[in-house]
């Protein structure tokens, strides 16, 4: 597992600030519609038995309810764990030097970027729609001077928040360069 | 034809459950930030999953797999 503790590309004195992910209403959809798809299963189930009594009493039809039940809640259940490993592996590490970004994209696709908090130029945040007003989820958009432009955080939790950190250290950082000494 | 074509499709499909959940399980504790989370989730996962096919292992144990399937079915089987 990745360790706050041993970054990858550690830089001497780097201190962790924040850990940024997507807001929990994320999960909880997907959370809903695991839920949706199972109790679909067992009311369609339910409602198959009650208009056909008999098919219980039939050995063939009870094991093959019993291998379709089977295998159906073992697929929600993985789908729910793949909705999980979607949601938690994304992430942004936020320090005193960089911004480590982390996005899983499906199970065998994942990339990590760094960009040097030195190397903000802009920081946008913005909260789009119903349910992130409500809730106050949104996207933090980075501008950098580095090879990659532009990065996204999308629907992370109090995008202003995250927002005014990344400008606070990216300030504290451009006020220790000015303050270090000139090496002649 | 036997019921027991059914069993081994079924097997099929969990012999493919078993291989990607084993690789979402490693991914997870592989590439995922070290917290409670992931492992109580992960934990979890693993512990329903087992429930799920130890009860169906134990039906399964108790079922005539060689019972033959007939075509054509018995239309009293879908009267109330």
């Amino acid at each position: 597992m990745l360790s706050l503790f041993k970054l990858p590309n550690s830089i001497e004195g780097e201190k962790i600030i924040q850990v940024v992910r997507k807001d929990f209403f994320i999960m909880f959809r997907k959370i809903v519609l695991a839920l949706f798809l199972a109790v679909l299963y067992v009311g369609l189930l339910f409602f198959i038995l009650e208009t056909n009594g008999n098919l219980l009493a039939n050995p063939i039809f009870s094991a093959l309810i019993v291998l379709a039940s089977s295998a159906y809640s073992l697929f929600v259940l993985l789908f729910f764990y793949f909705s999980f490993i979607d949601y938690y592996l994304d992430v942004s590490i936020v320090t005193s030097e960089r911004i480590i970004d982390i996005t899983q994209n499906g199970l065998f696709s994942r990339t990590i970027s760094e960009l040097k908090i030195g190397e903000i130029q802009d920081v946008t945040s913005s909260v789009v729609g119903i349910f992130p007003t409500i809730l106050r989820y949104g996207d933090v958009e980075v501008q950098t001077a580095g090879e990659r432009m532009r990065f996204l955080f999308d629907d992370v939790s109090d995008p202003d928040g995250v927002r005014d950190l990344i400008i606070k250290v990216a300030q504290e950082k451009r006020h220790e360069h000015r303050e270090e000494p000139a090496h002649i | 034809m036997t019921l027991q074509i059914f069993l081994y499709l079924y097997y099929a499909f969990l012999a493919v459950w078993a291989v990607i959940s084993i690789a979402a399980v490693y991914h997870v504790f592989r590439f995922s930030l070290a917290s409670m989370v992931s492992v109580f989730v992960s934990a979890l996962f693993i512990a329903v999953s087992c429930l799920i096919l130890l009860a169906s292992f134990r039906y399964i144990a108790g079922v005539n797999w060689q019972e033959p399937i007939n075509i054509i079915v018995d239309k009293n089987i879908f009267s109330n």
